[in-house]
């Protein structure tokens, strides 16, 4: 289960009455680089073993289970740049959070996210709508 | 008796049409003929010239007669005559009307007040199953109507734009089951998570 918030008053939003996760926040230990307004979360979908956000640089972000392509990038035989000749273990590139990268080639600025069982869907700051995975009812 | 009853019926047929040309004696038998056997037939006969006589004596006697044919044939004749008028479709004629005459005749002990009643009633029955019908079709024929004008009218959605830069940033949290790596915090951590976490984006 993936949620988002604003950093503004206190925990007891979430029900839970526990200081440090402001203090985590105040930190600014949740931008990319450490550093507050460095670059946080637009936008946020939790599908049905997926999820995807949209950084405030506009690329999408995937992780989860890529069953019927849902991810929208491909999570085997990816070879490592650091290591070339070996390959990025599978359950890393669907554990770990990673840019969709054909949207990011085409310039793709997405403004809004959501998903569905194994579905994904963006649209972009042009009107512009991408659908990945797949739609079949399990 | 027999040969009576024999000659006279002939009579009686001619009678009629060769009254001028037949002999005087014939005539009385005929007549005489006539009036016994006039008895059967008369009813026919005599409603003829009563209701001849009787639009001339009086204006009110035509309605008499209508409403003596109207209480005998009310449900034929009125029902044919509206069914036509209204001239639509098989539902409001074929199932409404069957189940309606048959009320209408069990339900009017009175003669007259009734078949005008129920004449007024059927038509009025009809017209508003006829409307109803229309009504019902009307909306089907707009709603398609107003399907094809939006089919064919260019769809207007807002353009999403992207949000002002968020200071402080928004923030991800994590909870709940992460066997197969919802989390999205690597192969390492699939444990459940209990209580929302800060995500280490």
């Amino acid at each position: 289960m993936v949620s988002h918030l604003r950093p503004r008053g206190s925990a007891s939003h979430l029900g839970v009455a526990d200081r440090r996760f402001e203090e985590q926040i105040e930190d600014g230990k949740l931008s990319r680089d450490g550093k507050p307004g460095s670059g946080g979360l637009e936008a946020v979908a939790a599908g049905g073993m997926h999820n995807l956000v949209i950084d405030e640089a506009g690329k999408v972000w995937s992780w989860g289970i890529n069953d019927n392509a849902s991810l929208g990038r491909i999570t085997s035989d990816v070879p490592d740049p650091e290591n070339p000749g070996s390959m990025i273990d599978n359950e890393k590139l669907e554990s770990v959070p990673f840019v969709v990268g054909d949207l990011e080639a085409e310039g793709f600025r997405a403004v809004s996210v959501d998903a569905g069982d194994s579905v994904s869907v963006a649209v972009s700051d042009k009107g512009a709508l991408r659908a990945w995975g797949s739609f079949r009812v399990s | 008796m027999p040969p009576r009853c024999e000659l006279t019926r002939p009579t009686q047929a001619k009678p009629a049409h060769h009254t001028a040309s037949a002999p005087r004696s014939s005539k009385p038998a005929s007549k005489a003929a006539a009036k016994p056997a006039s008895t059967a037939k008369p009813a026919s006969t005599k409603t003829a010239p009563v209701a001849a006589d009787k639009p001339v004596s009086a204006k009110a006697a035509p309605p008499a007669s209508r409403k003596g044919r109207g209480a005998a044939a009310s449900a034929a004749a009125p029902a044919e005559a509206t069914i036509p008028e209204n001239g639509d479709v098989e539902l409001a004629n074929g199932i409404d009307i069957k189940e309606k005459e048959p009320k209408i005749n069990g339900s009017t002990p009175a003669p007259a007040p009734t078949a005008n009643g129920t004449a007024r009633g059927k038509r009025g029955r009809l017209d508003e199953l006829t409307s109803e019908a229309k009504d019902s079709k009307k909306p089907r024929r707009s709603s398609l109507a107003s399907v094809r004008s939006v089919r064919g009218t260019p769809m207007s959605l807002p353009i999403p734009q992207a949000p002002a830069p968020a200071d402080p940033h928004n923030a991800l949290f994590i909870f709940g089951t992460g066997d197969m790596g919802q989390f999205g915090l690597g192969p390492d951590e699939l444990d459940e998570i209990k209580r929302p976490k800060l995500h280490s984006w």
